[in-house]
C-alpha cells in the first residue's frame, strides 16, 4: 500500500473563490487552482491522512458525497497530479 | 513647478547635466542625456509633470547616451544605462525615444517591489479601477487609449501597482505606447492626439507614445479602488463581448502576467487574492472601440461610477 504525505517543504495558503480553490505553495512559490475534490484531497493530507483509503474516506465527509458516488478515479488522478507538481510525496511501506 | 514651467533651456540644461528629475506618479525619474530625440520627446510628453530640484532624491537613474566607438558615428547607436549598468544591448539611434520608455518601464518593473506589479493598463471611473492584463497584440493599449479619451482617467498603460498595505492601485501615469495599426487607429479616434514621430524597425514594429492629457496627469497622486479585472481581446469582425471569467482562474492569469508575483512569494498571493476578491473579473472580446467603451461605461454605470 502507498502511504502519501505532503512534500517536505510544502506549506499551503488558501483562498476560496465561488466554489473554487486557490493554492499557494510557500515552498516551492506555486498557485494551482483546484476544483472540490482536488482540495479536499490536499486538507486530507494536510489533516495527516495517508492510505487513499483513509484520503478517500476524509474527502467523502468533506463533500458529503452519497456512498454510490465513484471518486476513486478522480482522487487517483489528483494524487497523480499533485505528485508530479512537487506538492506530494508517496512511500511504498 | 511643471516640466513647461521650468522653461526649455533651463531643462534642457538640466537633462544634458544628468539633473532633470520629473514625477510620474510615485515614481521620480532622474534623466541625463544629450541626445536630440531624447529631448524633442521629453518635452512633448512630460510638459505637464511636475519636476524636482535638481539634487532630490530620485528612484531611477536613467543615462542614454551615444553608442560606443564607431558607433558614435557610423551606423549610430543608443545606450540606456542605469546607475551605470547597462542591462541591454545598444540600440539603432533612431530608437532612442522609445528605448527611454521601456527602460522607464524597465526600472518600475525590476525595482518597485514594493507594490505588486501587474503587466496591464489601468483606467478609473468614479474612484474605482478597471484592470486589464493581457499579452502584447492583445489591443489593451489601443483599448486603454481609447477609453482615456472618452471619460476614462489614466493610471497606467503598462502596469499595475497595487499597495500591499491596502490593495489600492497608484497612478504611474506616463504616456501610453502604440504599435503598428493603432496608431493610425488612434490618430482617427482622437483627433488632435500628440504623439512622438513614429519609429519604424522596432522589435515590437513600428511605435510610438501618446501624450496623457494634462487633467489626469494632474490627478497622479489620486488611488483608485480595484473594481473590475477585463481580460481584453481584440479579434478583428468579432462583436463585443463582455462574459464572466472565473475568479481562480484570473488568480492564475494575473499571477502569471505579474512582475513580481514569484518574488513577493505569500505577500503577494495575499495581495493578487484581496484584489481579485475585490473584483469583477471578466473576458471580453471587441473589434470596435466605441462599442468596447460603451460596454466599459455599463460597468461604471453599475456601480455608480459617473466620475
Amino acid at each position: 500500500m502507498t502511504h502519501w504525505r505532503l512534500g517536505g517543504l510544502t506549506a499551503l495558503h488558501w483562498q476560496h473563490f465561488d466554489g473554487d480553490w486557490v493554492i499557494f505553495d510557500d515552498g516551492s512559490g506555486q498557485t494551482i487552482a483546484a476544483d472540490p475534490v482536488m482540495a479536499a484531497v490536499l486538507m486530507a493530507l494536510e489533516s495527516g491522512c495517508t492510505t487513499v483509503d483513509d484520503i478517500e474516506a476524509q474527502v467523502r465527509r468533506d463533500l458529503e458525497a452519497h456512498p454510490s458516488t465513484e471518486l476513486t478515479p478522480q482522487l487517483s488522478e489528483g494524487l497523480a497530479f499533485l505528485l508530479q507538481l512537487g506538492l506530494v510525496e508517496a512511500a511504498p511501506t | 513647478m511643471r516640466l513647461a514651467e521650468l522653461g526649455e533651456r533651463e531643462w534642457r540644461r538640466r537633462l544634458h547635466v544628468g539633473k532633470l528629475v520629473v514625477r510620474a506618479g510615485p515614481f521620480r525619474y532622474r534623466f541625463d542625456s544629450r541626445l536630440p530625440q531624447i529631448a524633442e520627446g521629453i518635452g512633448l510628453l512630460y510638459a505637464d509633470y511636475p519636476v524636482a530640484e535638481p539634487d532630490e532624491f530620485a528612484d531611477f537613474a536613467l543615462k542614454m547616451e551615444h553608442g560606443a566607438g564607431l558607433h558614435r558615428w557610423w551606423r549610430r547607436q543608443v545606450r540606456f544605462s542605469s546607475d551605470g549598468f547597462y542591462p541591454f544591448a545598444p540600440l539603432p539611434a533612431d530608437h532612442a525615444y522609445p528605448q527611454l520608455e521601456w527602460a522607464m518601464n524597465w526600472c518600475v518593473s525590476t525595482r518597485a517591489h514594493h507594490y505588486l506589479m501587474l503587466h496591464a493598463a489601468v483606467v478609473e471611473r468614479g474612484g474605482f479601477a478597471a484592470i486589464l492584463p493581457a499579452p502584447p497584440g492583445s489591443g489593451k493599449s489601443t483599448l486603454c487609449a481609447a477609453l482615456v479619451h472618452r471619460g476614462w482617467r489614466l493610471l497606467s498603460d503598462e502596469v499595475a501597482l497595487i499597495s500591499l498595505q491596502d490593495g489600492r492601485i497608484s497612478a504611474a501615469v506616463r504616456p501610453i505606447s502604440l504599435k503598428n495599426q493603432s496608431i493610425d487607429i488612434m490618430r482617427a479616434y482622437v483627433p488632435g492626439a500628440v504623439m512622438t514621430p513614429v519609429t519604424h524597425g522596432t522589435t515590437k514594429g513600428s511605435v510610438t507614445h501618446l501624450k496623457v492629457p494634462a487633467e489626469h496627469v494632474e490627478r497622479m497622486d489620486e488611488t483608485a479602488a480595484p473594481r473590475w479585472v477585463v481580460f481584453p481581446k481584440y479579434i478583428a469582425g468579432a462583436p463585443t463581448r463582455l462574459a464572466p471569467y472565473p475568479r481562480a482562474r484570473s488568480v492564475l492569469d494575473l499571477g502569471g502576467n505579474s512582475f513580481n508575483y514569484m518574488l513577493l512569494g505569500q505577500t503577494g498571493f495575499e495581495a493578487l487574492g484581496r484584489l481579485v476578491s475585490a473584483c469583477e473579473c471578466f473576458e471580453f472580446s471587441y473589434s470596435q472601440l466605441d462599442e468596447a467603451i460603451h460596454a466599459f461605461d455599463g460597468l461604471a454605470d453599475a456601480v455608480g461610477g459617473h466620475g
